[in-house]
């Protein structure tokens, strides 16, 4: 499996950051159980977007084929897009990629809801409901 | 004559010019500020709106998700998994480039609402139009645009704040276009950004100095600018008391009045 990581510099040493559309780069770490077979670092090309970051980072997740994501928060247009793919997302904020993946493994990673209200997608394809966009998420994470 | 009134800077009385200029002359208003409508708190009238829309992609069955549609699209609206695509109409620019390049022809144009444009009615008598933008919208443009279709051959037009893309839409139309300033470096200092804006759009303009009197000194800084003044709101109480009230101001009618036979005379 693949499990993405939010980072500011990329590798396994660095550290997580809470913000995901934005983030300077992904850390995408390709493992085979708990043994790490590869480690990939992507720049995030829309970081600095005017809209729709966090929209086209999700798109880059599901390209990439990650199944799990690592960081802190995310909002809820990209929300909607990884639950739609299946991808899983984990708040490790403030650990080390690798340290991460380790507490992943053990099953030890709170999932995260997104923060902030609003963003609906509309979603079609085949197949009804696997596409339909959930505005989920109201309210965000208080003050 | 289509005049409009801008500043750069929010505050400094686009509005209270607008209204009273329209007042006390033939001109009719238009109020195209159109994620903050407020020239409208000045009538009481009846209200006439009708709804505004724009395109936005929806996919038919005849997607097999090849992803054009997401790669062309340059504001990251649509997303494209293995058997779906999600479009999000509220960062869809309505560009029509996913639609125009699906090569399956698997894209179609379906309207969403996006705001209203109401006229407010006083004696059987138009006396404001303006645009309503629905919340979560990315863009006033399209409104401005529809409301710009039936715009007066003689207008104020109360234009948005900033000088992006919504104050551009707004002022591209006007004839002539009238500053507001007020005494502060503040307002100077957007007024001068406004003023390249309008410059560089070919529009001939003037200021106005709202809440003239207060000590900083912005007639001299125009005057260095090269900016031609066209009107002095004295800077009063009485003043400020009748616009709290959502009263024109009657007792400084001629300074409107003088603006007015002033841009017909540039």
């Amino acid at each position: 499996m693949k499990v993405a990581a939010t980072t500011s510099k990329g590798g396994l040493d660095d550290i997580v950051i809470d913000i995901f559309g934005r983030a300077p780069c992904f850390t995408i770490v390709e493992l085979d159980g708990s043994r790490i077979l590869n480690v990939e670092v992507v720049r995030n090309e829309n970081a600095a977007a005017s809209g729709g970051a966090g929209i086209a980072a999700a798109q880059l997740m599901v390209d990439k084929g990650v199944s799990a994501i690592l960081t802190g928060r995310l909002g809820p247009n990209a929300y909607n897009v990884l639950s739609s793919a299946g991808i899983k997302v984990y708040d490790a904020a403030g650990m080390s990629v690798r340290e991460a993946i380790e507490r992943l493994m053990r099953g030890e990673l709170d999932i995260v809801s997104p923060s902030g209200g609003g963003g609906m997608g509309r979603g079609m394809g085949r197949g009804m409901g696997r596409g339909m966009g959930r505005g989920r998420g109201m309210g965000g994470r208080g003050w | 004559m289509r005049i409009a009134v801008a500043s750069g800077k929010g505050g400094t009385g686009k509005t209270t010019v607008s209204v009273n200029l329209s007042a006390f002359t033939d001109l009719k208003l238009y109020d195209f500020d159109v994620e903050e409508p407020n020239a409208k708190i000045f009538f009481k009238g009846e209200e006439k709106s009708r709804d505004v829309y724009r395109p936005v992609p929806e996919v038919t069955e005849k997607c097999n998700f090849c992803g054009v549609c997401r790669e062309v699209c340059q504001y990251n609206a649509i997303v494209v998994l293995r058997d779906s695509v999600i479009v999000f109409p509220e960062i869809c620019h309505s560009c029509g480039a996913c639609i125009y390049l699906c090569p399956e022809k698997a894209m179609i144009e379906k309207d969403k609402k996006i705001g209203r444009i109401v006229e407010v009615y006083e004696n059987g008598r138009c006396v404001l139009t303006y645009g309503e933008i629905d919340i979560g919208e990315v863009s006033p443009v399209p409104i401005i645009k529809e409301m710009k279709k039936d715009l007066a051959k003689d207008a104020v037009i109360d234009c948005p704040p900033g000088v992006s893309c919504p104050m551009v839409e707004s002022v591209k139309t006007a004839d002539f276009v009238l500053l507001v300033l007020e005494p502060t470096p503040f307002s100077f200092h957007d007024l001068k950004i406004a003023a390249e804006v309008v410059k560089s759009l070919g529009k001939p303009f003037g200021v106005v100095i709202n809440k003239y009197g207060l000590p900083y000194n912005v007639e001299e800084l125009c005057k260095k600018e090269g900016y031609e003044v066209v009107g002095k709101i004295p800077f009063s109480r009485e003043l400020a008391e009748a616009y709290s009230r959502g009263e024109l101001m009657y007792s400084v009618k001629d300074v409107f009045e003088e603006i007015y036979d002033k841009i017909k005379s540039i």
